[in-house]
């Protein structure tokens, strides 16, 4: 009779046991350090003599939600603080001193991003990889919308280097693409957009007179 | 297929021509109220190897193939069907009238091809099933209720038109089929004196409801993309054709074939 009631228990078991295939589960970058979250700003302490990649992702500011910057070991001389928050709106700032004309500017799909460290002047030792989301909506990903055959996708900024600030743009291609993110190295601080433009843009960059900008 | 089908009842004619011997002895014994050796027909040499010479006061007591629980006789049994591929059973037969059973099964495997990554396939079931043996022999005609849900999962990458641009997207996707069926069916089930019992069905699995179910998941995939492409119509779209395909097939009617059970019952 043991022996029948061990079965039965054990047939129960199997039958009623949970799946063994758990549900899909995404995966993208998260933040690897201590972050301080509010709707507007996303602080994280990047240590000076981290010996793994630190990574701060946005995590509640719906503006640019998943935007990330990781800090290679050796990135900063000095440990600090580091803030992602909403970037001030300096497209056409940016693509007027990068020479591009008006009428190949489609408009900003994605909002700026501006990254500082909260040490004045902090400037990168090794340049940090910045992950942004693209501007992917439903209509852009289908085959026949108006600006597949027109939109080019680029990277603007502006950073903070030794020698001053500078402006560039760096167009978006599979070689940067991570999933729906762009994913760059950049060698300074400061004020980051994904934006569509009319015509094929080249890499750039030019040393400017204004400095990046967060929201408000 | 029909060659094998008959060539495993003829095999298990064969075979459980014992049993059904033993069980027209003991209705012999019953109405006249003389003792006979209850040993096999002489064409199953497997059969008597089972059977023991039975002692004065055994063949008073009971018959022959009552069990440790008199006429109600219960054990484990394995079997080999499609579509549950292994089912492990507790089986109970009373009287050699009356039969039951609950029955499970677990299948699942892991693997990796060219197309899809980690890919797993599970196949589980679960489900009561009621024997009739008319003749109180070895044939039976019975039925079973039952749920049985069959996973699917596995990772491939998705390639996106972006604005001229492609993205390489690796997708997970998870497709589940839950039913419940009614399995009418017939065959053999024999269980010697000794316990030892085997046996094959053939039937027709009938779903009576079935719920299929896509779940999907991207990596690197940004919370905003994430809820634009699953907020699209086209993404709906497609998710209800796979779920509705799904369902359609879930909805026919399949053969079910237990190959062989194998088991004993006490």
């Amino acid at each position: 009779m043991k022996l029948i009631v061990t079965l039965t228990t054990l047939l129960f078991m199997t039958a009623c046991g949970s799946s063994k295939i758990d549900d899909p589960k995404g995966e993208k970058q998260s933040s690897n350090v201590a972050v301080t979250e509010t709707e507007s700003k996303t602080t994280g302490y990047i240590a000076a003599d981290g010996i793994n990649p630190q990574t701060i992702v946005v995590g509640r500011n719906p503006d640019i939600l998943d935007a990330a910057a990781t800090f290679p070991p050796g990135a900063l001389k000095v440990s600090t603080e580091v803030a992602l928050q909403t970037g001030a709106d300096q497209t056409s700032q940016v693509a007027t001193a990068l020479g591009i004309p008006a009428e190949n500017v489609v408009g900003a799909k994605a909002n700026p991003v501006n990254i500082d460290a909260a040490a004045a002047n902090t400037l990168l030792v090794q340049p940090m990889m910045l992950t942004l989301p693209l501007p992917v909506t439903a209509d852009s990903l289908a085959p026949n919308t108006a600006l597949t055959s027109k939109a080019r996708l680029v990277l603007l900024y502006i950073i903070r280097t030794e020698t001053g600030y500078k402006a560039g743009i760096k167009p978006f291609s599979t070689e940067n693409a991570v999933g729906t993110f762009m994913q760059v190295k950049m060698a300074g601080f400061g004020w980051f957009q994904i934006a569509y433009f009319r015509t094929d843009l080249e890499e750039k960059e030019i040393s400017i007179d204004f400095e990046p900008k967060a929201k408000g | 297929m029909r060659t094998s089908i008959w060539h495993l009842v003829a095999i298990s004619a064969t075979l459980c021509g014992a049993p059904a011997a033993l069980a027209q002895d003991e209705a012999t014994q019953a109405s006249t109220g003389t003792e006979t050796s209850p040993a096999p027909a002489e064409s199953t040499s497997a059969a008597t190897d089972t059977v023991e010479t039975p002692t004065a006061s055994d063949t008073t007591s009971k018959p022959e193939w009552h069990g440790l629980l008199g006429p109600l006789r219960i054990g484990p049994t394995i079997s080999l069907d499609i579509p549950h591929l292994v089912s492990t059973s507790l089986d109970a037969t009373y009287n050699r009238t009356f039969g039951f059973s609950i029955s499970a099964s677990n299948f699942y495997r892991k693997f990796d091809t060219s197309e899809v990554k980690r890919a797993e396939v599970e196949l589980r079931s679960f489900d009561v099933r009621f024997r009739w043996f008319p003749w109180q022999g070895s044939f039976f005609v019975g039925a079973s209720y039952g749920k049985q849900a069959i996973g699917i999962k596995g990772k491939k990458d998705l390639t996106l038109n972006f604005q001229g641009s492609s993205l390489t997207v690796p997708t997970h996707l998870k497709y589940t089929l839950d039913s419940t069926y009614f399995t009418p069916h017939l065959g053999w089930f024999a269980t010697w004196d000794s316990g030892f019992t085997m046996g094959f069905e053939i039937g027709a699995q009938i779903p009576t409801s079935t719920k299929s179910e896509l779940k999907v998941a991207f990596d690197n995939v940004g919370t905003t993309a994430e809820n634009e492409v699953k907020g699209s119509t086209e993404y709906k779209d497609a998710k209800k054709d796979v779920e509705d395909t799904g369902e359609t097939l879930g909805k026919k009617v399949l053969p079910y074939i237990n190959l062989i059970r194998i088991g004993w019952l006490f």
